[in-house]
C-alpha cells in the first residue's frame, strides 16, 4: 500500500495571511484549516480548533477509531497554492512507517470529502519525495 | 654496532640488544608506574584526599615513587596539593594556593561550591562549544592545505627531507602498523592504554572525577574548565556524526560563509528579492522541539505539553540574532514537515520550496542533534558524562573485585 500523505489545492477561502512590510504577521491558511476541521467534524472525528504553528501555519488535532488514534493535520499556505499534510501524531509511527487502518480510513475519508467540495480544487496528493519534484501526483492519496 | 655488554643471565649481548632490552624494561616498568599511580588515584578518591596529578610526568614520578617505595599512598598529602589553596582549573593546571586567613564562608560551604560550580560549568558549555568549532575550523583549513599538498608534484622538492606530505602520510600509517604490532604482542599494554585514555577523559569531562578546590573561587575555576572541556566534547562529538556537511563548507563553501546579508543568498543562486527577504533579522515562533502536537502520557493527565515548558530554551530552537533565511534553512533540515511558504509582496511576493532551493533535510539521528536547542544539548551532554562516569565506575568495581 502507498500512502501520499501530502496534499495541493487551491482554494478560495480567504488566505488570511497578514503582513506588516518586510514582516509577516501571521502566515496564512486559517480559514483553509478550519474548513478541513469541519469536514472532518462532520465525518464523525473530535477534532481540535486550529491552532496557529507560526511558519508551518496552521494545525489541527483528530481523535479517530476505537481506541482512539491521535491524527493531525497542517496548512501551510504557499501564495499560489496550499500545501495539507494529513498524518499520525504518533513518533512510534513515524519511526516504523507503520500505518495505522484508522489513519487510512479517514485519509482516504478526507480526500474524498475534499474532492466532493466545491471550495477547494486542482487537489493532487504526494508522497514526501514526489513533493516540489515536478512530479504531477495522484488523485487518491491511498493507493493499495 | 661495536661493543657489548654482559646481560643479566651472564651472556654477553650486544649493544643494539642491550639497548632494546632497556628499552623494553622502561617501556615495562612505566606502564606498572602509571598502574600504581592510578591505584593510588582511585583510593585517594574513595578516601575524600586530594592527589593532584595535572600531567602525565606527574603521574609517572609518582607511580615510579610508589613502586619504589619512596612514596606513601592515600593517607599522605600530595605532592603539591592544594591543601589551602585553590583546586585545579579543568583539572589540568593546578592553582596557587590562597593564605590561609583568607578563607571565607563560601571556602568552608560544599553547597554553595557547589551550587554556583554547576552554574559556572553549565555557563561555560557554550565558549567551550565555540572552542571547539575554532578548532574544527583551524583543522579544516589545515586539512585543506594538507590535501593540496598531496596533489602538488612539487611538494617533495621544496619540502625538507621527511617533512614532504607523502612522507607524513607514509610516517602515520607506519606509526599505525606498529601500535597494532605492539597491541598484538603485549595485549594488557594496550587495554592499560585505553583505560589510561579514559581516565584521562574522565578526570577533563567528569566534575566528580577531583574532588572539589579548597576555596569557592579555586572551585569556580575548576568546574569553568571543566564546563569549557565539556562544551568542546559535545560540538567535537556531534560534530563528528553530523558535521560533516558544515565542516566541508567552512572550506569549500568558504567565500558564501564569509559574505553576510542578501550577498550570501544571492551567491547560493537566489533571486535578489528572496535573497533580500532571508537577510531580514528572524522574528518568527522558532522551532518546536516537542511539536505542539505532542501530548504527555495518561499518568500525566494526558493534554498538550505547557508552554513554559515547549516555549523554554530547552525545547524551543531560535538562535539568537539569526537571519530569516537562516532559521527557514535550519527549520527546514530538522522539520519533516516543514517546507517552505509565502515571499512578503514588499520582496517581490510568490512562495519559496526548500526543496525547490536544492535544500536536504536530516535524517532522524541529524534532527535530532541539530533540532535540539544548544542547552538541551548541553543538558544531555552532561547526562552522557555522568553515564561514562558510572561506566568508569563499574570499570574501577571491577577491577577491585
Amino acid at each position: 500500500m502507498k500512502i501520499r500523505p501530502w496534499a495541493k489545492f487551491a482554494s478560495d477561502l480567504p488566505d488570511d495571511h497578514i503582513e506588516d512590510g518586510p514582516r509577516i504577521i501571521q502566515f496564512g491558511g486559517k480559514s483553509v484549516a478550519r474548513a478541513i476541521a469541519d469536514i472532518l467534524r462532520d465525518l464523525g472525528y473530535k477534532v481540535s480548533e486550529p491552532v496557529y504553528a507560526d511558519e508551518n501555519g496552521w494545525e489541527v488535532y483528530v481523535l479517530a477509531g476505537e481506541p482512539r488514534r491521535r491524527l493531525w493535520c497542517q496548512v501551510t499556505f504557499m501564495a499560489d497554492h496550499y500545501l495539507m499534510f494529513f498524518g499520525q501524531n504518533s513518533w512510534i509511527a513515524d519511526l516504523f512507517g507503520t500505518r495505522h487502518p484508522a489513519y487510512v480510513d479517514a485519509l482516504s475519508r478526507l480526500a474524498a470529502a475534499l474532492a466532493d467540495d466545491a471550495r477547494f480544487f486542482e487537489i493532487r496528493w504526494f508522497t514526501s519525495d514526489e513533493l516540489y519534484t515536478g512530479a504531477t501526483g495522484a488523485t487518491c492519496p491511498v493507493e493499495v | 654496532m661495536a661493543g657489548s655488554q654482559p646481560a643479566r643471565s651472564g651472556v654477553l649481548e650486544t649493544m643494539e640488544d642491550f639497548y632494546k632490552r632497556r628499552q623494553r624494561e622502561v617501556a615495562h616498568f612505566g606502564e606498572e608506574a602509571a598502574a600504581a599511580a592510578r591505584d593510588a588515584y582511585g583510593r585517594a578518591l574513595r578516601a575524600g584526599e586530594n592527589l593532584s596529578l595535572p600531567t602525565s610526568g606527574d603521574v609517572m614520578r609518582y607511580g615510579a615513587g610508589i613502586l619504589r617505595g619512596t612514596t606513601a599512598q592515600s593517607t599522605l598529602p600530595p605532592p603539591s596539593a592544594p591543601t589551602s589553596g585553590a583546586g585545579m582549573t579543568g583539572g589540568r593546571k593546578p592553582a596557587a594556593p590562597a593564605p590561609k586567613n583568607a578563607e571565607t564562608w563560601l571556602d568552608r560551604s560544599p553547597i554553595a561550591k557547589g551550587v554556583a560550580g554547576d552554574a559556572v560549568r553549565y555557563a561555560s558549555l557554550v565558549p567551550g562549544a565555540a572552542r571547539g568549532a575554532w578548532n574544527t575550523a583551524k583543522d579544516v583549513v589545515n586539512g585543506v592545505d594538507f590535501a593540496s599538498r598531496l596533489f602538488d608534484p612539487y611538494d617533495a622538492e621544496s619540502s625538507p627531507r621527511g617533512a614532504a606530505a607523502w612522507d607524513k602520510v607514509f610516517q602515520g600509517a607506519n606509526g599505525l602498523l606498529r601500535s597494532a604490532g605492539n597491541a598484538i604482542v603485549h595485549p594488557q599494554s594496550a587495554v592499560d592504554a585505553g583505560r589510561a585514555g579514559l581516565n584521562q577523559l574522565n578526570v577533563r569531562l567528569n566534575p566528580q572525577a577531583q574532588p572539589p578546590a579548597n576555596t569557592f573561587a579555586g572551585e569556580m575555576r575548576r568546574q569553568a574548565g571543566v564546563g569549557l572541556n565539556q562544551g568542546e566534547f559535545l560540538f567535537d562529538a556531534g560534530s563528528l556524526a553530523y558535521g560533516g556537511a558544515e565542516a566541508k563548507g567552512l572550506s569549500a563553501l568558504g567565500k558564501a560563509a564569509e559574505a553576510s546579508g542578501a550577498e550570501k543568498w544571492l551567491a547560493r543562486g537566489l533571486p535578489q528579492g528572496l535573497a533580500d527577504y532571508f537577510a531580514t533579522p528572524y522574528t518568527g515562533g522558532g522551532h518546536h522541539y516537542l511539536p505542539q502536537r505532542t501530548r504527555l502520557p495518561q499518568v500525566l493527565r494526558g493534554g498538550p505539553v505547557p508552554s513554559f515548558v515547549s516555549d523554554s530554551p530547552f525545547f524551543l530552537l531560535k538562535p539568537e540574532g539569526i537571519s530569516t533565511g537562516d532559521m527557514y534553512e535550519l527549520h527546514y533540515k530538522v522539520d519533516p514537515k516543514y517546507g517552505g511558504g509565502k515571499i512578503p509582496a514588499e520582496f517581490g511576493g510568490g512562495r519559496w520550496s526548500g526543496d525547490e532551493l536544492g535544500w536536504e533535510k536530516y535524517d532522524q539521528l541529524g534532527r535530532l542533534w541539530h533540532g535540539a536547542p544548544v542547552p538541551l544539548k548541553a543538558l544531555a551532554g552532561t547526562g552522557a558524562v555522568g553515564a561514562g562516569a558510572l561506566v568508569d565506575q563499574f570499570g574501577n568495581d571491577e577491577q577491585s573485585r
